[in-house]
């Protein structure tokens, strides 16, 4: 293992886009000198486009491997939060542990994140002008802030399997395009913005 | 109730808007109502029940909008997408761009559908069974829903700029989830869905952030687009219609509500094994039972959830294992497991 040391840290930094001001200024310099400071430039834009390159990022675990793993991981204890019984989750240790492909998946998930939540504030606010109707609940979908809801191990062939599943939904409004829209863009679960169903 | 079936009858042959007078008509007919004789345009009070769902269905198919849709989960995962929707008579053709996760454009012509992923440069084409608000309302029959639905019109609200009335479908048994939908005004057009739990907990809301009814969308142009596969490679989802019997697949006792639709022998893209996909619905769920030979390697069984969609894979009949997936309670998956049996 490496020793973290500040000026690799300041790569990493400008890489990220989080230098400003002097510390920009002096980290740019030492990139136009500095052979090793340009070798590690390129290695995390390397890094970078391969995780978000589906074709190069994709696991090329076997099903042999996964089930191995199936089977090592429910051996295993692991202290999960509670979840409700309307969302048992058996084997929960896959969802909570990383797997071979976990972390592209989790990779688009944080470069989605910022885009979706600028829509789900949109939608939420949208959705909580309604007036109370006569049942008076509106349209609130009351997040359970208890449980951390755990991120779904999605492997190719139950992808596969889930895109089938949405051929039969169907194709037009609501109901089927939920069905495309849940099947392949869900990002990570991020606590809802708390809005209480007006009673 | 006679009046009801001739309407169903004519609903599969007939163009769709016909289809919905007589409907309307018999409903008039049933409802005791001898002065109607203009069905299109009938008071909210006096539509009753199913006619309400079957109305929203085909709004949803024959409306032509744009808008912005949101699925919100109760995990408190969301997707969106931006959606173009040109419906002309019996011919539907629409575009939906996701604004979440990967990139991807999909474009529907009818039973057609390409999906073109920018990111790999691949264009997925495949088959669209059916389309809709209710996929297979119209082949279930509103008759059968009615058994298992309750459906009353709770109110009214304004949603997303519309004036919507407010439908409870409560489900009569514990195998079903329960929805609420709100039905714009004047087209009955769907402009948000819950989907409800026993406990009438919001699972998973499903709505238009924003909407057009009735925009410009051209209809030529989506054609277009869909065509343009230019610089992406093409991977066609195999798929043939199979019989679950023929295959040697049958149910010991049926679900109650859900009727077996389609059964495909399916050839995936990618290099996997194939299986069996057998589709059920009681009209406004469905559940796909995929099943392929179990294999050398021991397997686990498993149950899992994502959103509102309940999943579980579990060995079926000595060699075979079963992954079930589909929008109602776990309970009715296992319904599923349990009943299912191998005839050869």
């Amino acid at each position: 293992m490496t020793t973290i040391d500040s000026s690799s840290d300041a790569v990493s930094a400008l890489a990220d886009g989080a230098l400003h001001g002097p510390a920009l200024v002096a980290t740019l310099d030492r990139l136009a000198r500095d052979g090793q400071a340009q070798a590690q430039w390129h290695a995390y834009h390397l890094i970078g486009d391969v995780l978000r390159s589906e074709d190069l990022a994709r696991s090329t675990a076997s099903s042999d491997f996964m089930d191995k793993l199936q089977a090592r991981l429910a051996q295993e204890e692991i202290v999960r939060p509670v979840v409700s019984a309307a969302a048992t989750v058996v084997p929960a240790d896959l969802a909570v542990r990383p797997a071979a492909n976990g972390d592209s998946f989790r990779w688009k998930m944080a470069a989605g994140f910022a885009s979706l939540a600028a829509v789900a504030a949109i939608g939420w606010n949208t959705l909580a002008m309604t007036d109370a109707g006569a049942d008076g609940t509106t349209g609130a979908v009351q997040a359970r802030a208890d449980a951390q809801p755990p991120v779904m191990l999605r492997n190719a062939q139950l992808d596969e399997l889930l895109a089938a599943h949405n051929q039969a939904v169907g194709g037009a409004a609501l109901q089927s395009q939920a069905g495309y829209v849940r099947s392949a863009s869900f990002e990570t679960p991020q606590p809802a913005p708390s809005l209480q169903p007006q009673r | 109730m006679p009046h009801v079936k001739i309407a169903l009858l004519w609903c599969r042959w007939v163009p769709t808007l016909m289809a919905s007078s007589l409907l309307a008509a018999a409903g008039g007919a049933v409802a005791a109502s001898p002065a109607e004789s203009a069905p299109a345009v009938r008071p909210a009070a006096e539509r009753a029940g199913v006619q309400w769902l079957v109305r929203a269905h085909e709004a949803s198919r024959r409306k032509t909008y744009a808008g912005t849709f949101v699925v919100l989960s109760a995990s408190g995962a969301t997707a969106s997408s931006r959606i173009w929707h040109a419906g002309d008579g019996d011919q539907q053709v629409e575009r939906m761009d996701a604004l979440s996760g990967t990139p991807r454009t999909t474009f529907r012509h009818n039973a057609q559908v390409v999906t073109f992923l920018p990111e790999s440069r691949i264009a997925k084409t495949e088959q669209r069974d059916a389309a809709g608000l209710f996929p297979h309302l119209m082949r279930v029959g509103p008759a059968s829903v009615a058994q298992f639905y309750g459906v009353r019109h709770a109110g009214a609200e304004r949603v997303a700029g519309f004036d919507t009335d407010v439908l409870q479908l409560q489900p009569k048994d514990t195998l079903r989830y329960g929805y609420r939908l709100w039905a714009e005004k004047k087209s009955g057009f769907a402009v948000q869905l819950q989907t409800l739990d026993g406990d009438g907990r919001i699972l998973e809301q499903a709505a238009f952030s924003d909407l057009d009814l009735d925009a410009p969308v051209r209809a030529d142009r989506l054609l277009q687009m869909m065509a343009d596969t230019t610089g992406y490679r093409i991977e066609k989802a195999e798929r043939t219609a199979a019989s679950a019997a023929e295959e040697g697949w049958a149910l010991k006792t049926p679900v109650a509500g859900f009727q077996p639709m389609d059964c495909f022998r399916r050839v995936p893209a990618s290099s996997m094994p194939g299986s069996m996909q057998w589709i059920f619905s009681d009209g406004l769920a469905t559940v796909s039972l995929f099943i392929e030979p179990y294999g050398t390697r021991p397997r686990q069984e498993w149950q899992n959830a994502m959103g509102v969609t309940q999943m579980l894979g579990r060995r079926v009949g000595a060699d075979w294992w079963l992954v079930a997936i589909g929008e109602v309670p776990a309970q009715t998956l296992k319904a599923f497991a349990s009943a299912l049996e191998r005839r050869r």
